[in-house]
């Protein structure tokens, strides 16, 4: 019985209980405000924070910003809200970085989020182009969080969902360059496109068909319409295949199969199936070639077809190890099918051929 | 040795004790030197450590001490005394280091803003108890910590599977086979910690067990570094995975379930706490029986509050900042262990072997 008294004071001592010049404040629910949505943006040298709380029932979203000369003070100035409450970033699902400051702090911020204790590494990535974050927060108002959750399933162009704070930071770490998804405010929140970022920095924008090449290559694609001689195709689904070859001296490349399936919008879908498929192939075909020669432009292997042709082959470790994006020989193929019709909804937009 | 406990216990204390620099350093220490086949690691050590566990156990069972004093009985009074001492003493400040890295990055973790002081100075009076109560009592709550662990462990690991993605992993081929092995000396410089546990043999009350329980819990524990690397390199990436100080907590932290984002630190965080107490608990009470012997008389009750002023003295002045205690955790304590209990243990055995023969 003594012991037990013995132990009793040090488990009191554990537990922190109270404010008080031992342990550190407690936080009440009431008093924290749950941001959802990020910004990032340079200004006059500053980093500048803008963050999108998440509405409820009984308090609607609110966006507030601070400053500082690192992310880590800019955040830090930031957690204290107007009306006394206190931010909390637990539940950030979506950082969007200015174009001008995506030239200076995607490094910082992909290692502010790794370390924080708060920030996950399953956190959404967006560029804004064309203006600040905080310009998009502002002009999109509360519906922002929900608009970005939905971008990869609705996305009006063949739908991709974003890389993560961690696909990027592994990225970066394997070959020295990530993608990041693009979201540009016209009337709405829509994507437009992938940045290609190289040793930390923004190095090129891949526009609409490239990013769709892209999509395909990394096996991401989800469907969506397109467009193409005035008929309009749903693309239910796309597979990639990887085939690791040998190009002529003997360096490693790869062959890419692609197999997508499509429905053709009107009611005899199947009858001129034939040449939509062809159309298809072409386009899809030509999506490709723009990805990869964004690819070849960067010198990176941004789509990591490294690692799909290690995966195709995973007790071949050094066959591949000497992969490289601008010594490989890459090829592909790509075979459409149309499997049936569907009713073109009216007024619904349709990605351009 | 008036407490007595089984092999069972025995092992699974030891199991929860080497989950603590398991859970700490692994695969971040494998990585380094074996890359992206780290998560293989584990298998190779398990091997080799079975074998010397095996090893040692029957080493320790053919020497059978009466009077329940391991190296007392390998090397007589004096130097059975001596060694006692320097075994007893290296326990007790490694459990000092093991106290403050451990301090720091739980605060670190719950309370930024706090210092690992008030949770340095609580462990080191909670420690008290186990010391006073004898290790049956704590052997024997082991056997319950022991589901709760497993079940920590068994919900992290369901819920990361499917954020494993193969390429992180793959591709492995015999060219690998080196890398592993070089990865495995970390894990084997961990598991030298189950060496220290063998000096209990005499209290067992089924000693011939002990060979058998040592590799079955074991290869639990290597079984469950293999799982934790897997999991960790193939949700994060050797490259992302090697860069983080605790990749568990990034993977926990990271977990969904069902769809949802979920805030779960909190089971890492009972791994973490659980097997650190266990730790520096049982080999605190190892350093308790080796040392007590050497105070006769009212000499013994002073060891048990000693112990623990020391221990939360070292916790205080091993280093001024985390990075220097968690260079002693990394680097300067496992090769001392190793050295421990690899090279001298098994010598000092054999010299009992070998005295006990040409009596």
């Amino acid at each position: 019985m003594k012991r037990l008294f013995l132990l009793l004071p040090a488990i009191f001592l554990l537990v922190s209980c109270g404010n008080g010049a031992f342990f550190p404040p407690s936080r009440e629910i009431e008093d924290m405000s749950l941001v959802r949505v990020l910004g990032i943006d340079l200004e006059d040298g500053n980093i500048k924070i803008t963050g999108l709380t998440a509405g409820g029932a009984s308090s609607e979203s609110a966006a507030f910003s601070g400053s500082g000369a690192t992310l880590s003070e800019a955040v830090g100035l930031l957690s204290r809200l107007p009306a006394g409450k206190n931010a909390v970033f637990s539940h950030v699902e979506s950082v969007l970085i200015g174009e001008k400051a995506a030239g200076r702090v995607i490094p910082e911020t992909l290692d502010f989020i790794s370390r924080s204790n708060e920030l996950r590494l399953g956190t959404r990535l967006f560029i804004v182009r064309g203006d600040t974050a905080a310009g998009l927060i502002e002009d999109s108002g509360g519906e922002l969080g929900d608009l970005l959750s939905l971008l990869g399933e609705n996305s009006p162009y063949l739908g991709v969902f974003a890389f993560t704070a961690g696909e990027c930071s592994a990225a970066l770490k394997r070959s020295g360059a990530c993608l990041i998804e693009c979201v540009k405010y016209d009337e709405n929140v829509a994507p437009c496109g992938f940045a290609a970022i190289r040793d930390g920095k923004l190095a090129l924008f891949l526009e609409e068909r490239a990013s769709e090449g892209a999509a395909i290559i990394m096996n991401r694609l989800q469907g969506g319409e397109v467009s193409l001689s005035g008929r309009t195709l749903m693309i239910n689904g796309a597979e990639t295949r990887f085939i690791p070859v040998e190009g002529p001296g003997g360096e490693p490349g790869a062959k890419l199969e692609v197999s997508l399936t499509a429905r053709l919008a009107g009611t005899d879908g199947r009858t001129n199936a034939g040449n939509a498929e062809d159309e298809l192939t072409l386009y899809v075909g030509e999506n490709i070639r723009l990805a990869l020669e964004a690819a070849l432009k960067l010198g990176a292997d941004i789509y990591d077809i490294r690692g799909s042709l290690m995966e195709a082959r995973p007790f071949s470790a050094g066959a591949f190890s000497g992969f490289s994006m601008p010594s490989a020989e890459i090829d592909w193929s790509v075979s459409a099918k149309i499997t049936g019709s569907f009713d073109l909804r009216e007024g619904a937009e349709s990605v351009a051929g | 040795m008036r407490d007595k406990i089984s092999s069972r216990q025995l092992g699974i204390m030891a199991f929860l004790s080497l989950l603590s620099p398991i859970v700490r350093l692994l695969p971040v220490s494998s990585l380094a030197l074996a890359g992206q086949a780290a998560w293989l690691s584990p298998i190779v050590a398990a091997a080799v450590a079975c074998l010397f566990a095996l090893l040692v156990s029957m080493l320790a069972s053919k020497l059978r001490p009466q009077n329940g004093e391991l190296l007392r009985a390998s090397l007589g009074s004096f130097w059975g005394g001596a060694f006692s001492a320097v075994f007893g003493l290296w326990l007790v400040f490694y459990s000092g280091v093991v106290l403050r890295v451990s301090a720091e990055r739980l605060v670190s973790v719950l309370y930024p803003e706090a210092s690992p002081a008030i949770f340095i100075l609580a462990t080191s009076v909670a420690l008290l108890a186990p010391l006073t109560m004898g290790n049956r009592t704590l052997y024997r709550a082991s056997e319950l910590a022991l589901p709760l662990i497993m079940g920590c462990l068994f919900f992290v690991l369901v819920f990361s599977v499917k954020d494993i993605r193969l390429r992180y992993l793959l591709p492995v081929g015999l060219e690998d086979a080196g890398a592993a092995a070089l990865g495995s000396l970390p894990v084997m410089e961990i598991f030298a910690i189950w060496a220290y546990y063998l000096l209990l043999a005499p209290a067992l009350t089924d000693g011939d067990r002990l060979g058998r329980e040592s590799v079955k819990w074991l290869s639990l524990a290597a079984f469950c570094a293999f799982l934790l690397g897997l999991t960790t390199i193939g949700v994060l990436s050797p490259e992302l995975c090697s860069g983080f100080l605790s990749p568990a907590l990034a993977v926990v932290r990271n977990i969904s379930i069902f769809g949802t984002d979920a805030r779960v630190d909190s089971v890492i965080v009972a791994i973490w706490v659980i097997t650190d107490f266990a730790l520096i608990a049982s080999l605190l009470g190892i350093a308790h029986q080796l040392l007590r012997g050497l105070l006769p008389g009212r000499g013994s009750r002073l060891v048990a509050p000693g112990e623990c002023a020391a221990v939360a003295s070292v916790a205080f002045l091993i280093s001024g900042s985390a990075e220097g205690a968690a260079r002693w955790s990394e680097k300067l304590a496992p090769i001392v262990n190793s050295a421990l209990a690899y090279i001298l243990l098994p010598l000092v055995l054999v010299v009992g072997i070998i005295r006990k023969n040409s009596r």
